[in-house]
């Protein structure tokens, strides 16, 4: 191990105690053979120590937390918190008890093969029932005498 | 100190505001602590808690827990020192073209940060390091996390830890032989 690994390694791995076992011991036996290297060894755990020193700060002052406090209170909820909250609270109520795929996947079913189905059947009443409304409208104008039933059908989309 | 209770955060987070008393009065000495050697100065260390601290009210909601309470205050921290540190840069950028003397500040800033010797001259050598590398610097040597820890909570890999560390101490070797730091 030459000059340039050995400090390489004093100012990381070795000086913070992670180097391994082989490492350790080529460090150690350069140490012992460089007289350059011993030196910044010196320096380097000099520095090291005047950090690790450092006394604590006190905390910060009292104030701060007042601050905090007031902001922390005065602040209203956004849009985005209520909107946020209330989609989570929702979207876990309804969450089913075989995941979220399996229910996506049920839903574009209903949407793919049940939905055709409901619109047809809506379109199909929808006529039926413009049928026997014409029926009615039909026999109430021949029973008013007059024949003319050529306003009927408007008068039964106008009712529908 | 006790250990905060299982449920304080829950219990924050739906808006007590006396549990988020005792998440501040437990980990507000910490915050303060690494704002403060990011910073330097007292009353910047104090803001950047109080920011830290209303930025944790805000998103306490979304903290999942999947790292500790304590390593997401670090990394908020860093953010909120380096997010000032740059912002405290344009300023004087534009000061400095509108003819105020950066000297003086600087003066001002040394007289206002230091309590003792000892202090002044780490103060000196801090600001010798970049902020990265003094996040890592501090991480390591004050707060005792190890270079995975460290790379979680800066959210870099181990190497680019282990790469920031070594320029930072051997600036920090330079600046002391330059400055002739006792220390």
């Amino acid at each position: 191990m030459n000059c340039q690994q050995t400090q390489d390694l004093l100012l990381t791995d070795f000086l913070d105690q992670q180097t391994n076992p082989e490492q350790q011991l080529q460090v150690h036996q350069h140490l012992k053979d460089c007289s350059v290297c011993r030196e910044q060894w010196a320096s380097i755990t000099a520095v090291d120590a005047t950090l690790k020193n450092v006394p604590s700060p006190d905390g910060p002052s009292p104030y701060v937390w007042e601050r905090i406090a007031d902001k922390v209170q005065a602040r209203p909820a956004s849009w985005l918190d209520v909107v946020q909250e209330n989609l989570a609270g929702l979207i876990e109520g309804f969450k089913p008890a075989w995941g979220y795929g399996s229910f996506v996947g049920a839903m574009l079913v209903v949407l793919v093969v049940v939905l055709p189905l409901v619109v047809q059947q809506q379109h199909q009443a929808a006529t039926a029932d413009r049928e026997y409304l014409l029926q009615l409208v039909y026999a109430d104008d021949k029973n008013a005498g007059d024949g003319d039933v050529s306003d009927s059908g408007f008068v039964v989309d106008h009712l529908l | 100190m006790a250990d905060l209770a299982d449920d304080v955060i829950g219990r924050a987070s739906a808006g007590d505001i006396a549990a988020f008393e005792e998440i501040y009065r437990y980990h507000a000495g910490m915050v303060y602590r690494v704002a403060l050697r990011m910073m330097a100065r007292v009353e910047d260390a104090e803001e950047v808690t109080q920011q830290v601290f209303i930025s944790v009210h805000k998103h306490l909601k979304s903290f999942n827990g999947k790292s500790s309470l304590k390593t997401w205050l670090y990394r908020i921290t860093v953010n909120c020192s380096l997010n000032t540190l740059k912002a405290r840069k344009r300023h004087v950028e534009v000061a400095w073209v509108e003819g105020f003397d950066p000297e003086d500040t600087h003066d001002n800033v040394r007289e206002t940060l230091t309590r003792g010797e000892i202090h002044q001259q780490i103060t000196d050598l801090l600001e010798e390091i970049t902020p990265d590398q003094r996040a890592c610097i501090l991480f390591r040597t004050q707060e005792g996390l190890s270079y995975e820890e460290i790379a979680l909570t800066l959210g870099i890999n181990v190497n680019t830890v282990r790469s920031r560390l070594k320029r930072a101490r051997e600036a920090l070797l330079t600046a002391r032989t330059r400055k002739g730091v006792a220390v």
